[in-house]
């Protein structure tokens, strides 16, 4: 008889759950292997602190992964995991006052080994140097933009733009109205405008 | 008469165009409204150079750091459950119990069927009884009631429908007195209340 269990890979997130109520942990690993970087990146723009995004990913991937049980599956999960990563990015942001953005490591390593230790990791690019020069100036403009932003701004535009997520989507994580989520987006953009003029000049 | 100024393209129509979904409208405005096309223009630059920002990634073994953290679900046992003869069937007390019970339904239903003057007569007598019973306490009631001392001034305050008429309309005035008090009493602040927090 066929092993019914599709290989974890190709599963969709809802068979991955499923899997991972069944106490998998291959499951649980995949769960993590898919948001890492989404969850990470996304915790890490909002905070701009390459420790703290660290633990907060932690925090939401321990919290989700303990509560798999209780996931309901009408929602998709990408959501959940998402909402669960901006309340403790935006609970964060509450807490303390924001650092200064740094692309090179944590503002707080001491030492070449802990600078190079928490620089962030980006993938290979497979551009020329000059586009890639151009590239690297337009993303560290737009990264700046970006922190400068209001956290909740911030959000929605990482989500959209960045992470390529539905208005609905973005509805569901912060928990607002979608005619709100549009609003916030059009003002960041328009923000983000006026913060790059300097690049058409 | 000055011309009026042309309407600039909204926020929606400007999403449109990152989404290649634009209006003919849109994209003829555009095509003679300088600030709306640079606007699109940079827009969309924007926009690519969002999503190519690239991802982060987290420190070598961040999975296992989570895992460390994370109980794994207990799988619950899967019952499969079996038709309802079986279940029966394993049970000796329900078994006995509903055996039992037929037994005494059986035996209800032979003698009612044998013994259906001595029921009738039992029927009557109750019936006959009960209306005797409840005649009497209704009578008991009003003569304790006309003994007591309010009963008298209540009786010449009902003595004629002017009056009768007076009392209830008092009645129904105080009662909705009492509701619109109630009601300001529980109805919540329209106002925030400073410093409270939900």
């Amino acid at each position: 008889m066929a092993d019914p269990t599709p290989p974890l890979r190709e599963a969709t997130d809802q068979e991955v759950v499923l899997e991972a109520r069944q106490g998998r942990e291959a499951a649980y690993r995949e769960l993590i292997r898919r948001y890492e970087r989404p969850v990470f990146s996304l915790i890490y723009r909002m905070v701009r602190n390459r420790e703290q995004a660290e633990d907060l990913s932690q925090e939401t991937f321990v919290k989700v992964l303990n509560a798999i049980e209780s996931y309901r599956p009408e929602f998709k999960f990408s959501s959940w995991v998402f909402k669960i990563a901006n309340n403790a990015a935006i609970d964060h942001l509450r807490r303390r006052e924001l650092d200064t953005l740094s692309l090179d490591g944590s503002p707080h390593a001491e030492t070449a080994d802990a600078v190079e230790a928490t620089a962030l990791q980006i993938g290979d690019s497979s551009e020329s140097p000059l586009e890639e020069v151009e590239a690297r100036e337009l993303g560290g403009s737009i990264e700046a933009g970006i922190s400068q932003l209001r956290p909740e701004y911030r959000t929605c535009i990482l989500l959209r733009h960045v992470e390529g997520r539905s208005y609905e989507e973005i509805a569901e994580v912060m928990n607002l109205p979608l005619g709100t989520v549009k609003t916030y987006i059009h003002r960041a953009r328009n923000e983000l405008r006026i913060s790059l003029a300097h690049l058409r000049q | 008469m000055s011309p009026k100024p042309p309407a600039h393209l909204s926020a929606d129509d400007f999403d449109a165009f990152l989404t290649d979904t634009a209006s003919p409208e849109a994209k003829q405005h555009v095509a003679f409204c300088d600030a709306c096309r640079t606007t699109m223009q940079v827009d969309r630059v924007l926009v690519a150079g969002m999503h190519r920002l690239p991802p982060y990634a987290p420190r070598e073994g961040f999975s296992d750091r989570v895992m460390a953290r994370v109980t794994l679900a207990v799988p619950a046992p899967v019952v499969v459950p079996l038709p309802w003869p079986r279940r029966l069937l394993q049970n000796r007390r329900a078994m006995a119990a509903a055996a039992g019970t037929a037994l005494a339904m059986g035996a209800s239903a032979t003698w009612t069927l044998a013994n259906r003057e001595l029921l009738d007569g039992w029927v009557q007598l109750v019936a006959n009884q009960g209306g005797q019973w409840l005649w009497t306490s209704l009578q008991a009631g009003v003569a304790v009631m006309s003994e007591q001392a309010w009963y008298a001034p209540v009786r010449d305050l009902l003595v004629s429908p002017v009056r009768t008429a007076a009392v209830v309309a008092t009645g129904l005035l105080v009662w909705t007195g009492g509701l619109v008090a109630l009601r300001r009493l529980v109805a919540l602040p329209s106002g925030a209340t400073p410093g409270a927090r939900w």
